[in-house]
């Protein structure tokens, strides 16, 4: 009889574990794919929620009389059916050229009119959760916007931090509840800063940003604006970061994850040399294995800065530092070479030909300093190779005029 | 410097015979490539433009093409400096050999820096085939540009444009394949460059939607073949200038090949563009960027200036700054042909204000050309007298629209601060000039009292007669006010002043800024008057107490005709009035709604009208509730409809506080009833928010509306049926008497609509209908509540059928969810068991309901 208890029992649970388990799965589904409502759907979403007094009827809604045919455009009403339509057009047309068409067009509409209409429009359709994937990649301008979105939500949380960055720093609370689109994180990243210029809204975008670069499938299966989230610890200076971003190094199958550290890095030492150096320092095991890549960080140093002059001398001055990097940094030192992208907040920091001459003749210096400081003793001959090349380049310079 | 080496004639005749038996052997030989390879190119044509231009780049990686794309600027291919193997950037050196020839191998300069794409170098590190080969993914942006210290071209630069490579015009591909040739060619190491290709089709565009879910562009031939070491090359077009004359060009730069199939070709679009001018702007003493790119390099405006401004290239964004120092109004708009867009950013770059083309030259339509000609590029160039070079200027005929120019108006009250305008261009490929105006005006701190309005309800009027005058004002200072004195006068001419014949005075206190204050007030002409034209004046501060900003904007009039009875207007109380009697004006006649209805407006100036509509014509009362709304209420078919206000909500005619409206509204909770109705009645009662407005200049940035008509009771009687009911937006309240709907014993025909109904303290809720409602098949039929949930806040349970009934006029309460006028979503409700429903006798009648939709 016990045995007999036993066995229900099992049955029982193993059934209720199957259950759930599928509800899981299908309930997991749900939310990480984007709900796509057919055209009927909507269609009667639309007859149903929208003013039910539009129905045939003589009168109509409608306003003061002092009114032209052409300002009609500016209802919410108008301006929601210009999105729903948009989002239905979409889905109707899978050619990714039309879609991007049409993704234009409804963005140029939305951002020429920044009003409150649009952004309660967007908002409303934003809460209806559908969402459809635009064919397009996560493509950034100059100014931070996008210039192609993945997704449709994405599209119109981008407008919405162009048109109301206040609102969309709001709606970013509800983006960041959950972790279903690692794209939407990122723009909405991007929106809580543009929101919080002041203080830069660092505290929450650490916090989310650390969020997300810990969060395992979007590292698993990057996506493109995850990718692009790195830009928010060059905006944050958030050195702190430095160690997710050499752990990515080490993953498996980690190139495109590498590629966006090893940018987001040189970028953050770019911007702001001193506290992302001083952590490669105090962390010595950090990029040991890719010692190029530390060389071209160090390279970086602009030594008419004191602080960072002492910073690339503790570097150089380590037991441990091999003659490849040392040789390296040799070659680039000091690194003016960029790669340039459009960013999600920050911009691209480039040298002018007088500011290169001017480092260049610091680093000549400087360099020239090492060559007779003992502590440097074990690197004559790149120092060598150091000082040859600077002289080439501030020779070229002065032919130059600079 | 290469172009000072000499040429034996006979050296460069023998080598010019060469290359004519190569070309020979090449078209006996080769056939279906005769016409595809470089030539090897004259001596003389070497030092020529553009040839000038060219020269060899190289790495420890290899060898490849170039142009002197700016004076110190060489653009490339990065694959000629991005090691597959390793995967990262050369450290260097990287040289530059200008013209190279056998002659000048020798000579080189170093770069000192170079500018690459961020996704190139990704495309590699993930879609790098192998040695030798290269991905679509690579040649996208297989570009970079090589920054020196010192000239690259004798201190001139190639031309160079954007989006041509499509166009239909000559092309040419100039570089050093110098291995592609074996013994065919006799000049290796040499500047080579194909023979003048005929059409745009020699390049055919590529859309790839690459492995990084990137749409690329590139373009390929099968036309051509180069080799080895032209990667880099520019492919040159011959662009025709405004002028008429024509010049080579950059386009583009050979990327890749697949030996005698297909050479890729990266066409310079707007990213290519953008490392070039970032490359070039580093390079020049003095950039040709007239404002700032950014905030940091903004142009600083002085406050009621003008500036001229020239978006330059399709990427160029003109920043402005703006110190301002007191609250005002700062207003920013641009004049001229260009398309401008405008965005004010406060001093952290947040967005305060964008606008397209509410300025000048507005009316641009979507669908009309915004160039005039079919050219849509950039073509730069600067001067050089060593080298053969072109002064050609912007000649894109970009933006250059001819009848208008769309240009943005910013206007915004601010505060203190930092101030930023960006300036640019309404198309992503569009240039042009523009003149930047910014003009600032200081909000007075002085009070500054205004007249607001001044209206009567007639101008007509007798002797001794009372003449219903509405008038407002408020103060546009910057203090309140304090206590002043305003009066109405009568005046036999238009100069109002305190020696005409004062009516009445008023006291009005503590006015704030921007709040508007009216009254309405019965004078009375004065009995002795004469019939003519006379003027009813009204100043405010008469005795000028108030030290205000502005003293001259204080005083208001209105003409009226004191006329005899025998001229007073013999078409009053005809039977097609809309007013049959009460408060209203009929403000507008006749007036044909976009969706083609035809109706009259009234103005409620009173606490009650009745009212009718003429046939086929629809009248629409306006008055405000409560919660200062403008509310409509309209209906068409036989009906008299009387809207009657509380009056306890005196004072009862105001300016609609909430509306940029200078308009006088009666105000306060209405009551409507309707009599001799029938199934062609239809009534509708709403407010006007900005979901239904057209006109949006109506509501105030950040004004908060209630957004629904707050009105007691729609009660119809006396009328045999009624057509529909459409007050979805309508929440009747009350604490006294009948709140709701009460139609005992008149049926509706199609639909009733309700936001909600909430009786408080002593009134008792309604919702009654004639038994055989909602008979007519149509869309939306039925008794609906659009958002509400029905709960009373008193308790009391909602009379829904006649005494001793206990059949309700519907079969079925739908719920539904709506939206507010000013948008916000009102989600369905559930009917909850707080809810009951009873006849007049108070026995309880079960209801159904359901809810349609989310």
């Amino acid at each position: 009889m016990l045995h007999k208890r036993i066995t229900i029992a099992a049955i029982s649970s193993l059934t209720l574990i199957i259950i759930t388990g599928v509800w899981i799965v299908f309930s997991h589904r749900g939310n990480d794919r984007p709900q796509t409502r057919s055209v009927s759907e909507i269609q009667a979403v639309q007859e149903s929620n929208i003013h039910p007094d539009k129905v045939d009827t003589v009168t109509k809604l409608e306003g003061v009389p002092d009114i032209t045919e052409g300002e009609i455009n500016n209802t919410l009403q108008v301006r929601f059916n210009l999105i729903n339509e948009t989002y239905e057009n979409i889905i109707a047309n899978p050619n990714p050229k039309t879609r991007n068409n049409l993704i234009i067009s409804l963005r140029k509409k939305l951002i020429s009119d920044p009003s409150n209409e649009n952004t309660q429009a967007i908002l409303q359709f934003l809460e209806l959760g559908l969402d459809v994937e635009t064919g397009s990649g996560f493509h950034v301008d100059k100014r931070g916007f996008l210039s192609a979105s993945p997704t449709f939500r994405v599209t119109l949380i981008d407008v919405l931090g162009i048109i109301n960055p206040t609102m969309a720093a709001d709606y970013a609370d509800q983006v960041f509840a959950t972790k279903k689109s690692a794209d939407e994180w990122a723009i909405s990243l991007r929106n809580v800063a543009w929101n919080n210029p002041e203080s830069r809204g660092v505290p929450l975008l650490k916090e989310k940003l650390f969020a997300a670069l810990t969060h395992k499938p979007w590292l698993e299966n990057p996506s493109a604006g995850f990718l692009h989230s790195f830009d928010v610890a060059v905006y944050t200076q958030s050195s702190s970061l430095i160690s997710e971003f050499t752990a990515m190094l080490d993953r498996e199958n980690s190139d495109i994850l590498s590629h966006a550290a090893i940018m987001a890095m040189d970028k953050m030492i770019l911007d702001n040399p001193a506290p992302a150096l001083n952590f490669f320092l105090e962390n010595p095991g950090l990029l040991a294995d890719r010692p190029h890549t530390r060389a071209g960080f160090f390279s970086r140093a602009d030594v008419s800065d004191s602080s960072q002059g002492k910073l690339v001398e503790s570097y150089l001055a380590q037991p441990n530092l091999s003659s490849e990097e040392a040789e390296t940094f040799a070659k680039l030192f000091p690194n003016f070479n960029l790669i340039m992208s459009n960013n999600l907040l920050t911009e691209n920091n480039t040298y002018t030909l007088s500011e290169m001459a001017q480092i260049d003749r610091a680093s000549l210096g400087q360099a020239e300093d090492w060559l007779t400081d003992s502590r440097y003793r074990h690197l004559i001959p790149q120092l060598e190779i150091l000082i040859t090349r600077l002289h080439d380049t501030i020779s070229s310079a002065e032919r130059g005029g600079y | 410097m290469p172009n000072d080496q000499t040429k034996s004639p006979l050296f460069s005749c023998h080598r010019y015979l060469l290359t004519v038996i190569v070309y020979f052997i090449l078209n006996c030989f080769l056939p279906l490539h005769a016409q595809k390879v470089p030539l090897p190119l004259p001596d003389d044509q070497i030092f020529e433009y553009p040839f000038n231009m060219g020269g060899k780049v190289s790495s420890s990686l290899g060898e490849g093409s170039g142009t002197a794309i700016a004076d110190k600027v060489v653009l490339s291919v990065s694959h000629v400096f991005f090691d597959n193997e390793t995967v990262d950037w050369r450290s260097g050196p990287f040289n530059w050999n200008p013209q190279h020839s056998p002659t000048n191998r020798n000579f080189k300069l170093t770069a000192r820096s170079y500018r690459s794409f961020s996704d190139y170098a990704k495309a590699t590190r993930l879609f790098d085939p192998g040695k030798g080969n290269t991905s679509f993914e690579q040649i996208n942006l297989d570009v970079i540009s090589l920054l020196f210290f010192e000239d690259v071209a004798n201190g001139g630069h190639a031309g160079w444009g954007s989006n041509l490579i499509e166009r239909s015009i000559l092309k040419m591909i100039v570089g050093y394949p110098d291995l592609g040739y074996g013994f065919f060619d006799p000049r290796l190491d040499t500047m080579h460059s194909t023979s003048l290709l005929g059409s745009a089709a020699d390049f055919n565009l590529v859309n790839y939607n690459d492995r990084l879910n990137n749409t690329r562009r590139f373009y390929k031939t099968s036309d051509l073949s180069t080799g080895p070491g032209n990667s880099g090359g520019p492919v040159y077009g011959l662009i025709t200038l405004p002028d008429g004359t024509t010049d080579w060009a950059v386009i583009g730069l050979v990327v890749g090949e697949i030996p005698n199939e297909q050479l890729f070709a990266l066409g310079i679009d707007q990213e290519v563009s953008e490392l070039i001018k970032s490359a070039e702007s580093d390079t020049q003493s003095s950039p040709t960027d007239d404002h700032g790119d950014s905030r940091d390099t903004a142009t600083t405006v002085l406050q009621n200036s003008t500036i001229v401004g020239d978006i330059e290239t399709t990427s160029d964004l003109d920043y402005f700054r703006i110190e301002v120092n007191k609250p005002g109004t700062l207003s920013a708009f641009t004049t001229g042909n260009t398309d401008t867009i405008g965005i004010l950013q406060n001093g952290f770059g947040n967005i305060i204000a964008i606008d397209d083309e509410s300025g000048a030259g507005r009316n641009r339509g979507n669908a009309k050309p915004r160039f005039t000609t079919g050219n849509t590029n950039t073509f730069e160039n600067t001067d050089s007298d060593e080298v053969r070079q072109k002064t050609l200027g912007n000649f894109s005929s970009l933006a250059a629209d001819p009848v208008s120019g769309s240009n943005f108006l910013l206007s915004n009250q601010v505060d203190p601060g930092t101030y930023y305008i960006l300036v640019s261009h309404y198309s992503d490929d569009g240039v042009g000039s523009y003149e930047f105006h910014l003009d600032f005006k200081e909000t007075t701190l002085l009070p500054d009292l205004v007249v607001n309005s001044l209206n009567v309800v007639s101008n007509s009027v007798l002797a001794g007669e009372k003449l219903l005058v509405d008038f407002s004002r408020s103060n546009k200072g910057g203090e309140i006010t304090g206590e002043f004195i305003h009066g109405l006068y009568f005046s036999e001419d238009n100069n109002i002043t305190t020696k005409d014949m004062n009516l009445i005075n008023f006291t009005g206190v503590n006015i704030s800024t921007g709040s508007p204050e009216g009254n309405y007030y019965e004078v009375i002409i004065p009995e002795v008057t004469e019939p003519g034209t006379y003027y009813l004046g009204y100043i405010i501060d008469p005795f000028e107490q108030i030290n205000e900003g502005d003293e001259n904007n204080n005083t208001g009039y209105v003409e009226i005709n004191v006329t005899d009875i025998e001229t007073i207007d013999s078409s009053q109380g005809q039977e097609d009035d809309i007013i049959i009697k009460g408060w209203g004006n009929v403000v507008g006649e006749n007036i044909i709604h976009h969706n083609g209805n035809v109706y009259n407006q009234v103005l409620l100036t009173g606490p009650f009208a009745m009212l009718r509509a003429r046939t086929d014509e629809i009248t629409r009362v306006a008055f405000l509730d409560e919660n200062d709304d403008i509310v409509q209420v309209e209906f068409s078919g036989n009906a008299v409809v009387t809207i009657a206000l509380d009056s306890n909500q005196l004072p009862l005619v105001t300016l609609p506080e909430k509306y940029n409206q200078n308009v006088m509204y009666a105000k306060g909770r209405a009551r409507v009833s309707v009599e001799s109705a029938d199934e062609n009645t239809f009534l509708s009662i709403y407010t006007v928010g900005s979901i239904n407005a057209d006109n949006k200049a109506l509501f105030p940035e950040g004004e908060i509306y209630d957004a629904m008509a707050d009105v007691s009771l729609l009660e119809i009687r006396n009328s045999i049926g009624f057509g529909a009911i459409h007050c979805a937006n309508t929440r009747f309240t009350g604490s006294s008497g009948k709140v709701g709907i009460d139609a005992l014993g008149v049926p509706v025909a199609i639909r009733v609509l309700i936001g909600d109904i909430d009786a408080s303290e002593d009134a008792v809720p309604y919702l009654r209908f004639g038994e055989e409602s909602f008979t007519v098949d149509a869309p939306n039929a039925g008794l609906r509540i659009t958002g509400g949930d029905l709960v009373q806040s008193n308790g009391a349970s909602i009379i829904v059928a006649a005494s001793g009934s206990e059949t309700p006029g519907f079969n079925t309460l739908i719920t539904q969810s709506n939206f507010k006028s000013d948008g916000t979503l009102l989600p369905s409700q559930n009917i909850g068991i707080d809810v009951s429903f009873s006849n007049i006798n108070g026995w309880k009648i079960n209801v159904i309901s359901e809810i349609e939709g989310p």
